[in-house]
């Protein structure tokens, strides 16, 4: 399941960076593509991007001052359609959209950054923790979403009033890989502009990805807006994880292979599962299932092996009677 | 388990069972509203340019 996990992330990586282009002059996609954003943290200005990011498009229509102007007659309708052009309400509809149905699941499976944390943490440290980090660390996305992402492009605005993308300009490391990075190494005009904020963003970089390599997903678990805004949805998703508490022999091997470091028997719909289904594939007594259409709901049809076999084999189901199991 | 204990988890199944056809419409919804407002034309403004902020520069 990893492996194909993780082949689904590069197919991903490589299909919304695919203007290959890009990456020999240095100049980005302008094509319509760009009109539709991805349900995944992939910077816009990577020189591949052939769609827009989800968080830099939220963060630029709340910035863009909306079509509120205090000079015209204030009525009801020019009040609203001045808020509402200025609410990013189509990627607040698209991520929703996505979220009703499959939760968080473009985390675990289609996110560029989601992979690069995957494969840093398979650099081997002799410090390495099973976990994602301290409990309090994971709600710092919440707090990253609700500050950078919506109040500071909002609040902080020039006298023209108009903001920036706040989270993209001060935090964003994913911006800074693919963007920061590539651009000024293909683009030499832009070298001689970086300066201090180039410095700030790359050591953040730098934090986060030795971060990786001692926890599992830091940067989706501490401080994505994205999966913040996604995360929730996993509780009235279309698809969801089940755990059968009977069948259950608390073996702990669904914990140990969950990415995001949660305790899966306790957690299973939290807000920071990836929706990645190791634990599903682990799981030696087939108690995790996924639950939706296409999936089997129930194991009556499942070989249940007996006591016995269970004592001495606790995989003696086959995969064929896996309900949950990915064809 | 009280009558009112089942009804109100009763409630909470149909929430937790239809909540995603309730989202789904709503979000369906916002994006024919966004379209309509003009979104896409804003994000493909913004994604066409080189983004200085996500660079480290602006």
């Amino acid at each position: 399941m990893s492996e194909r996990r993780t082949l689904a992330q590069a197919v991903s990586t490589v299909l919304t960076n695919g203007y290959i282009k890009g990456f020999v002059t240095g100049n980005i996609y302008t094509g319509p593509l760009k009109h539709v954003c991805v349900p995944t943290l992939n910077c816009y200005s990577c020189p591949g991007a052939l769609f827009a990011c989800p968080v830099g498009a939220a963060q630029v229509i709340l910035a863009g001052g909306g079509g509120f102007d205090p000079t015209a007659p204030q009525t009801i309708w020019t009040k609203l359609s001045g808020i509402l052009s200025g609410t990013p309400v189509f990627v607040i509809g698209f991520l929703t959209l996505l979220a009703a149905f499959v939760g968080r699941a473009s985390c675990g499976w289609a996110c560029p950054f989601g992979l690069v944390q995957d494969l840093v943490y398979r650099i081997p440290v002799p410090f390495k923790k099973r976990g994602g980090g301290p409990n309090i660390l994971y709600y710092l996305k919440y707090l990253m979403l609700l500050v950078m992402v919506v109040l500071m492009p909002l609040l902080v605005v020039d006298r023209f009033g108009f903001s920036e993308p706040f989270f993209c300009k001060l935090v964003c490391p994913a911006g800074t890989l693919e963007g920061g990075v590539l651009l000024p190494l293909l683009q030499p005009d832009l070298r001689g502009m970086l300066g201090r904020l180039f410095a700030w963003k790359t050591f953040l970089l730098l934090t986060f990805l030795a971060l990786m390599t001692i926890f599992k997903r830091p940067f989706c678990n501490w401080a994505c807006p994205l999966g913040a805004w996604l995360g929730p949805f996993n509780q009235v998703s279309l698809y969801r994880l089940k755990i059968d508490r009977e069948r259950c022999c608390n073996c702990g091997l669904c914990t140990r292979a969950c990415p995001s470091g949660l305790d899966v028997e306790n957690e299973l719909d939290s807000a920071d599962c990836i929706r990645c289904l190791e634990c599903v594939n682990v799981c030696p007594r087939t108690a995790i299932l996924v639950k939706g259409p296409g999936f089997r709901k129930t194991r009556s049809d499942a070989v249940r092996p007996g006591p016995a076999e269970e004592r001495t084999d606790p995989r003696a189901a086959p995969d064929s009677a896996r309900p949950g199991h990915l064809p | 388990m009280s009558e009112q204990a089942k009804s109100e988890e009763a409630g909470d199944g149909f929430i937790r069972a239809n909540g995603w056809l309730a989202l789904a419409i709503g979000s369906i919804a916002l994006m024919v509203l966004g379209a309509w407002l003009g979104e896409p034309g804003k994000i493909f403004e913004k994604a066409t340019a080189i983004c200085l902020q996500c660079i480290g520069i602006g």
